[in-house]
């Protein structure tokens, strides 16, 4: 059983967009009042590549991968070039 | 057959006075009668009875079973699950199964535990209320024609339903408490670290923590045993050992922390009454005593985590290109995940040098220190889980309201602690939480003074 989708109503991006810089900017004034101590920002790194899981690297997985994109050939996801 | 908790189901499922196949096809029965009202559930495993057939022909052959033995569980829309729907209730991803378990999934599966299904949540995470679903608002069993909260709204709306025996969600800002309190269930967000989130779409991975949701303290504390512990697959997990949070102990000399201050916070006295009342009652049964305590920057939490998550989102967001799952997320989604991305976006600019989120950043340190020295002075912390009552889905709620929500649950996120929410008792019908924060983890400690609030 797989409940049908609800369809969205058309949305505004201007105003969403507009709507949440409000609100980002009330939080940041009620922030900026605070008295806060210094924090560090970021994270000391030693591996900044992901190691593929052995599920990773068998022919069952990147089945299952490629079925889930939306255009594919052999082995490969396609894709437009700057269409993303 | 009745059983007061699911750990005796099982337990009459390995003697065999009852079956796994039993349990399950009585759940799908009640799935397909009631869902049509509550829409709890996305998608259905198909090869759930098949589970269960699997665990009584282990049972008849006398193997040994595991401590989930032929008990259905539901799971959160955003947690994957090998061939089954992982759509983050989004149109995002409508077509995209998952490609493989989960730790969390693996774990219940290799103690026999039954999939029954997915369940329906906020669009990616993204809400407090169970509306912003693609698929639908999910209704409230404990109060319909109610918001039953969210995100991990139909979590909470299944197991209030009955519906499985117990349900996964995930909990960024109070995503499992908050429809926990609503639908007057036991939800657990666990320790930052706790648990393993392999396999969980993000929200905001500072945040995001998988927890239980469950009818009784003793269930929601046997999935958590199930689940917890240190994965290689999540370096954020911590090496602790297993703990058991189902069998529990009478713990002397707690020391109850309450915050007057937070007061201002709650829309509704009723709710701040009721939760004072039964913190008052859980000492003077357990002999416990209460202790006022400050907790200075705490009020600033709802300010301090919504920078966090929409930068943290709109960041995770970007491989939703349409290329590798589905379609473009900003071409297939709805108002409030857009207001997330949007605004991470906005707010993740060069000009801006990182002045927001540098900023919430600051006040999450605040917050999490202001929380670690109350709990020098005080065992743990007993507050509402939610400042108001759920609202009807008629009413109209601006975006603010909506946050507002997040007012008391949102700081155990930005602090890394654990909380529970077991039900305090209901006003005008409509069930209220009692949350409980204790430290880091403290998840042991924190079950038994679960156990003895819902006593």
């Amino acid at each position: 059983m797989i409940l049908k989708l609800r369809v969205n109503n058309m949305v505004d991006m201007d105003a969403i967009k507009e709507d949440a810089k409000r609100i980002m900017d009330n939080f940041l004034e009620a922030l900026d009042k605070a008295d806060l101590p210094d924090a560090p920002l970021g994270v000391e790194r030693e591996l900044f590549q992901r190691i593929p899981k052995e599920e990773e690297s068998d022919g069952m997985f990147t089945k299952k991968i490629l079925a889930n994109a939306p255009k594919t050939k052999d082995d490969c996801i396609l894709t437009e070039k700057k269409s993303w | 057959m009745e059983f007061n908790t699911a750990i005796e189901k099982r337990d009459a499922i390995i003697k065999g006075d009852y079956s796994a196949s039993e349990n399950i096809l009585l759940f799908l029965k009640t799935i397909e009668k009631t869902n049509p009202q509550i829409n709890a559930i996305i998608s259905v495993n198909e090869k759930a009875i098949e589970a269960a057939q699997v665990v009584d022909d282990k049972i008849k052959r006398k193997e040994k079973v595991g401590k989930l033995a032929g008990l259905g569980i539901v799971i959160k829309s955003n947690i994957s699950v090998d061939g089954q729907n992982i759509t983050c209730a989004s149109k995002t991803l409508e077509d995209y199964k998952g490609t493989f378990d989960a730790d969390v999934v693996r774990a219940i599966r290799d103690e026999d535990g039954i999939i029954l299904g997915m369940a329906n949540m906020d669009e990616f995470a993204s809400g407090a209320s169970g509306e912003t679903s693609a698929y639908g608002r999910c209704d409230n069993p404990a109060a319909p024609g109610m918001i039953p909260g969210g995100s991990s709204s139909g979590s909470a709306a299944s197991v209030a339903a009955d519906m499985c025996d117990f349900s996964l969600g995930t909990d960024t800002g109070g995503s499992i408490r908050n429809p926990a309190s609503h639908c007057g269930v036991v939800g657990i967000k666990p320790s930052y670290g706790r648990v393993s989130r392999y396999g969980l779409v993000d929200l905001a991975m500072s945040l995001d923590q998988i927890g239980t949701l469950a009818n009784n303290v003793t269930d929601a504390g046997l999935l958590l045993s199930v689940i917890a512990g240190h994965s290689e697959n999540d370096a954020t997990t911590v090496d602790r050992g297993v703990e058991t949070y189902n069998k529990f102990t009478k713990p002397q000399n707690i020391k109850i922390g309450i915050c007057p201050e937070l007061k201002s916070l709650c829309t509704d006295d009723r709710i701040w009454e009721m939760i004072e009342a039964k913190t008052r009652k859980v000492a003077a049964e357990n002999n416990w005593e209460i202790k006022e305590i400050s907790l200075p920057n705490v009020e600033l939490a709802v300010q301090t985590y919504y920078p966090i998550v929409y930068v943290e989102f709109f960041s995770g967001t970007r491989k939703f290109d349409g290329r590798k799952y589905g379609k473009k997320i900003e071409d297939a989604t709805g108002p409030e995940v857009l207001r997330r991305i949007l605004g991470g976006q906005e707010i993740s600019k060069a000009e801006y040098a990182g002045r927001y989120y540098r900023k919430a950043l600051q006040a999450k340190a605040a917050i999490a220190e202001s929380i670690e020295r109350a709990f020098d002075q005080v065992d743990v912390i007993m507050l509402p889980a939610i400042p108001r009552l759920p609202h009807a889905f008629e009413d109209e709620i601006t975006v603010d309201d909506m946050y507002g929500y997040d007012a008391f649950t949102t700081a155990a996120n930005l602090a890394g602690i654990c909380a529970g929410v077991v039900p305090a008792g209901k006003i005008d019908g409509i069930p209220v939480g009692l949350q409980i924060m204790a430290a880091a983890f403290a998840e042991r400690m924190l079950f038994d003074v679960m156990k003895a609030a819902e006593e």
